[in-house]
């Protein structure tokens, strides 16, 4: 395996190093401050706002969208951002666009960003919803999914400039938010999952109510929900539907989030698909090429109550350290968010409560989620970016444009036992109010710790700086293929001289409208040394490497069956 | 200790409660009421959503606020009457779902007599409702103490402890299961044990629950999770399966008489609507009929209504519902749609031939229409208009695991068996649950006519599948038609007396079952045996 430093692009991207960020550059703020997030969105030059074009007729679909992502579309070693754009629903909309800001990173040793959409030739022309970040034509670098309310697209990213792939099956939909990349055949091509949610008409709008008989915007059940599909890559630019042949073809239900990750442990990816206000599914990949939903009998189609909630975002983490993928489910807020633990054989139990989520989730519509370890203590933490599906009174009363608008949470990991709140001590650049939507994380730069980009409906896109993460840590960029390209679907295993073992998963999708950082990044808690790396690819083999005198605090490549 | 209202503004504020910044009479708990008025900061809501109400809630709410009022003046010094007439504006808004201005007036209508205990009862099943566990032990515990009887209090304060994961205040509240037969005291016992990690316990009450409230799905639920961790994998499928079958509930009439406050047609339908998806169909009617009362001219409600009473078997007035919802909205295709199920459940396949045709037209995306269409068709006898319809179903939703098996019966109509087989398996992969779809599949494979589409040893392997998932009449009479097909006569002959011993036990006839057995006792062969056109 050839272990490099960094993954910057020249002729062996596997072995140039990708520099860490200049601590002045960062505007890192000293030890005294208790924050660990600040927002630095102006500061780093971002400017992006999403429009939903709301006219005041109350469509479902404007109340969605806020799709967010990071990708390395250049290969130069720092992460860039997607951002993507609503636009109208009545009518077309001139100038709302998705748009792509470049790292300056690694070119200027100073992070900053500048709008390159129209440089690379991406025109995206759907109403976004979001996006999700693969390789799927193997070429090495991360290609863009766009998920819409009315026909997707596909751009193939080539040496940094985007094409448009002309794909008739991504046109068929009808209203998509939830993709997902996924070898599930490990035939080495990424094949592609739609989670379609339900059928709105602009021409024929829905008039709802809330409970008190005021006209408010509709729930999901007040529509036909649409069936989600699994499109299998042929390779060549081409796709099939598979949704029949592999099982996953049931039961329409209105779906806005989706993960894919091997929660059984045996090798193959599964799929989790959260839907909104009926149950949840998860589809156990039999390695037959078929799937089988076992979402109820595992424990996770319902919460404890035996209730079906509104989900919206799911993240998939090991957060009691115990080596299996726990499931966190963002929910409405007359709902708690849920939190799944995982008994490795993929048979889930609801922990919420005695975990210390739930309370402080009532009252909040939660959408993006993610687990990361923003603390550096080597326990997953969460982030939670929230904003209502209901119109609020007070805030309608009070003038407030789009008055839907909840601020965001930090969870601190307190040892895998209970989680505490820390937004307001931590991250109070989360605690505002606007209309959270996509949650990514990344190392965006790459130092090693994770920070964030949220993504708002009909507000700004904010990027929220880490600084205060690890004092030590690990990066890994986990490759295979020829050339090659990110592991999607690999787990990692870092084990420490104490025993203890950190899992993580290599894949961009999960949270909600969202791409995170394909890397993977172990903090190293104080007293520890790294053993040994255990590492499961997506073709079913695991490697066993030893750390020995691996370098640390940076970003190293790791491509399968090359050490 | 003085007050005053304070100053309404605008068409309607809910901030009738509104008391001002005197400390209340009796200190309870976190009484921000006597933070400098904070109520009328809390409750306004802005003219542009009162404008959107109903009129018939508008003049409801405010009819409850001046009414109030009138108290509160009247009342003087007078802390109880204070107390009621607050009480009792939140039980308008509660009924109404105004949950924080409800929360508001019930704690104020709690503070100024606090000898009262349904105010705090209803304060802490506000709560418990929105899922504000922790808020309602203080308002539970006030009414536990001034009643120490009330079961419903006693019942929502230990789900509360339990919700909270405080077992022990939990477990001494609810006592002992010996001595209840109270279904929901036992679920919480029930919940209790599982929470304890006491699975052969929680088995043991969860399955009374179950046996006193057969429709208890918040019962299967937990009981599944407990066979689940007890490794009875088969009983916990199939209490699983029964999560959704209903709820059960506290009836309380604090809480029943809730629902005589509403007005307004939209609350009263989605009351209506809740009722209905709960089974509850006679509590559906009363609230549909309520909300058209307010207004008649709705036909999204005389739908409902006519779903409702269909229900109910009282399918002439449900008609009449629809016809009438049709009258107001000839473009209603659900209505259309809902008349043709009702017509062809009574056999009167014309009109509901009309009925489905119209509601294609008006709704052409919705595959359900297309579906029972195609079930209407293959009634009748019309096979290839039953699969073109089913075909246009597919279409729609080609996931539709039953308008598969639609097209694969009137395949079968049609004597197309490849087509069906291959029909017939799709729609076993999108139904696996589907224990007769399989059976059927089974029987096609050993009697279809055509010799390329049989395929015994498939046959076999399915019906066995089968019998051991559960060993039904059906079940026995399909594995013996493998056995038979297999050349397995000796254990298809005693299989065969079995089922015929339960056909006979059962009252059903057992003539083909008879008949199978006397073939394979006389050597005669199979395929004279097997009426393949009556398989489906």
């Amino acid at each position: 395996m050839g272990l490099g430093l960094g993954g910057g692009c020249g002729e062996d991207p596997s072995t140039v190093p990708v520099p860490p960020l200049a601590e002045e550059a960062a505007g890192k703020t000293p030890e005294s401050s208790s924050a660990a997030f600040s927002d630095a969105t102006e500061e780093v030059g971002l400017a992006f706002e999403h429009l939903n074009g709301m006219t005041g007729r109350l469509y479902l679909a404007e109340l969605v969208g806020g799709g967010v992502g990071f990708l390395d579309f250049d290969l130069d070693g720092d992460l860039d951002l997607y951002l993507v754009q609503g636009g109208c629903l009545e009518e077309r909309c001139e100038g709302a666009r998705d748009q792509l800001w470049m790292n300056l990173l690694v070119e200027s040793g100073r992070l900053s960003f500048t709008d390159e959409t129209e440089a690379v030739g991406l025109q995206a022309e759907g109403y976004g919803m979001s996006i999700a970040v693969g390789d799927y034509d193997g070429d090495g670098d991360p290609d863009v999914f766009l998920a819409n309310f009315g026909a997707n697209e596909l751009w193939r990213n080539e040496a940094g400039r985007f094409e448009r792939v002309d794909v008739s099956l991504l046109a068929e939909e009808r209203w998509t938010v939830a993709a997902n990349w996924l070898d599930y055949d490990r035939d080495g091509r990424l094949d592609l999952f739609l989670g379609n949610y339900v059928v709105e008409s602009i021409e024929n709008p829905q008039e709802c109510h809330s409970a008190d008989g005021s006209i408010d915007y509709c729930g999901p059940l007040a529509y036909r929900a649409q069936k989600n599909r699994l499109l299998r890559n042929l390779g060549g630019g081409r796709f099939e539907d598979v949704s029949l042949a592999v099982g996953i073809a049931a039961e329409n239900r209105a779906t806005l989030g989706s993960i894919a990750a091997d929660f059984d442990g045996d090798g193959w990816i599964d799929l989790y698909e959260a839907n909104d206000g009926t149950e949840n599914r998860l589809w156990i990949n039999q390695g037959t090429g078929r799937f089988l939903d076992d979402a109820v009998y595992a424990g996770a189609a319902v919460n404890a109550a035996g209730k079906p909630e509104g989900s919206m975002g799911v993240a998939a983490g090991d957060y009691d350290g115990d080596g299996d993928l726990d499931l966190f489910l963002t929910h409405i807020a007359e709902e708690t968010n849920t939190l799944y633990e995982n008994d490795g054989q993929a048979v889930f139990t609801d922990v919420t409560e005695a975990r210390g989520l739930a309370t402080p989730s009532r009252g909040k519509t939660g959408f993006g989620a993610s687990w990361l370890d923003y603390d550096g203590d080597g326990w997953l933490d969460l982030a939670v970016v929230n904003g209502l599906v209901r119109l609020d009174p007070r805030q309608a009363r009070a003038g407030v444009e789009h008055p839907v608008r909840q601020s965001d949470q930090l969870f601190r990991n307190l040892a895998g036992d209970r989680f505490e709140e820390t937004t307001s001590s931590a991250a109070v650049a989360l605690d505002v109010a606007r209309v959270g939507r996509g949650l990514a994380v990344g190392d965006v730069d790459n130092d090693g710790d994770p920070d964030l980009l949220v993504g708002n409906n009909h507000g700004p896109a904010r990027l929220l700086l880490n600084q205060r993460g690890a004092s030590d840590w690990v990066g890994l960029r986990l490759r295979h293929g020829q050339p090659p390209q990110d592991a999607v679907g690999a787990t990692v295993r870092l084990r420490m001289a104490s025993g203890r073992e950190l899992l993580r998963r290599v894949g961009t999708d999960g949270s909600f409208a969202a791409a995170h950082d394909p890397r993977v990044r172990f903090a190293i808690p104080a007293g520890e040394t790294p053993r040994e790396l255990r590492i499961a690819w997506p073709d079913g083999t695991t490697e066993l490497l030893p750390w020995g005198d691996r370098p640390r605090r940076q970003y190293l490549d790791l491509v399968q069956g090359t050490e | 200790m003085t007050w005053r209202l304070a100053t309404l503004s605008g068409l309607l504020l809910l901030g009738a409660c509104a008391l001002d910044s005197e400390p209340s009479p009796v200190e309870v708990g976190a009484s921000d009421a006597n933070a400098a008025n904070p109520v009328r900061a809390e409750l306004e809501l802005p003219d542009v959503f009162l404008d959107s109400y109903e009129p018939a809630v508008r003049g409801a709410l405010e009819a409850a606020r001046v009414e109030a009022e009138a108290k509160l003046e009247a009342a003087a010094v007078d802390d109880a009457a204070r107390a009621e007439a607050l009480g009792e504006l939140g039980r308008v808004y509660l009924a109404h779902s105004l949950e924080e201005a409800a929360d508001l007036c019930l704690r104020q209508a709690w503070q100024y007599d606090a000898s009262q205990p349904d105010w705090p009862f209803l304060l802490g099943y506000l709560r418990g409702e929105r899922g504000e566990f922790e808020s309602s032990l203080e308002p539970l515990t006030a009414a536990r103490e001034r009643a120490p009887e009330d079961g419903s209090v006693r019942l929502l304060l230990a789900r509360a402890y339990l919700a909270m994961d405080r077992l022990e205040e939990a477990d001494r509240l609810l006592g002992s299961a010996s001595d209840t037969e109270d279904p929901l005291v036992l679920l919480e016992l029930g919940k209790l044990a599982r929470a304890r990690g006491a699975h052969e316990e929680a088995v043991a009450l969860l399955e009374r629950v179950t046996a006193l409230a057969p429709s208890a799905g918040n019962a299967f639920y937990p009981l599944g999770l407990s066979y689940r961790a007890l490794g009875r994998e088969k009983e916990a499928r199939a209490a699983l399966a029964l999560r959704s079958s209903g709820t059960l509930r506290l009836q309380d009439p604090r809480i029943a008489d809730l629902s005589e406050q509403v007005v307004g047609y939209r609350v009263l339908n989605r009351l209506g609507n809740e009722a209905f998806l709960a089974g509850r169909f006679e509590e559906a009617v009363e609230n549909f009929q309520a909300a058209l009362e307010v207004d008649a001219e709705q036909p999204r409600i005389r739908v409902n209504l006519a779903a409702a009473l269909a229900r109910l078997g009282q399918v002439g007035e449900a008609e009449a519902e629809l016809r009438r919802a049709i009258e107001l909205d000839p473009e209603n295709g659900q209505a259309h749609f809902n008349l043709g199920a009702l017509l062809a459940r009574g056999g009167r396949i014309d009109e509901a031939r009309r009925s489905y045709r119209r509601a294609t037209e008006l709704d052409p995306e919705n595959p359900d229409v297309f579906y029972n269409f195609g079930n209407l068709q293959l009634r009748s006898g019309q096979a290839v208009e039953a699969e073109r319809r089913y075909r246009q179903a597919l279409e729609l939703d080609p996931a539709s695991g039953p308008a598969r098996y639609g097209l694969a019966l009137s395949q079968i109509r049609q004597e197309s068996w490849s087509r069906a087989v291959e029909e017939l398996r799709i729609a076993v992969d999108l139904l696996p649950a589907e224990a007769p779809l399989r059976g059927l599949l089974s029987r096609v494979l050993v009697a279809a006519p055509v010799e390329v589409v049989r395929d015994p040893d498939e046959a076999l392997q399915l019906a066995r599948a089968l019998f051991d998932e559960q060993s039904s009449i059906d079940n026995s009479q399909t594995l013996v038609l493998a056995l038979v097909a297999n050349g397995e006569l000796v254990e298809a002959e005693a299989l065969a007396q079995r089922a015929i011993e339960a056909l006979e036990a059962s009252g059903q006839p057992a003539d083909g079952v008879r008949s199978v057995l006397a073939a394979i006792q006389g050597g005669q062969p199979l395929d004279s045996l097997l009426p393949w056109k009556a398989l489906p």
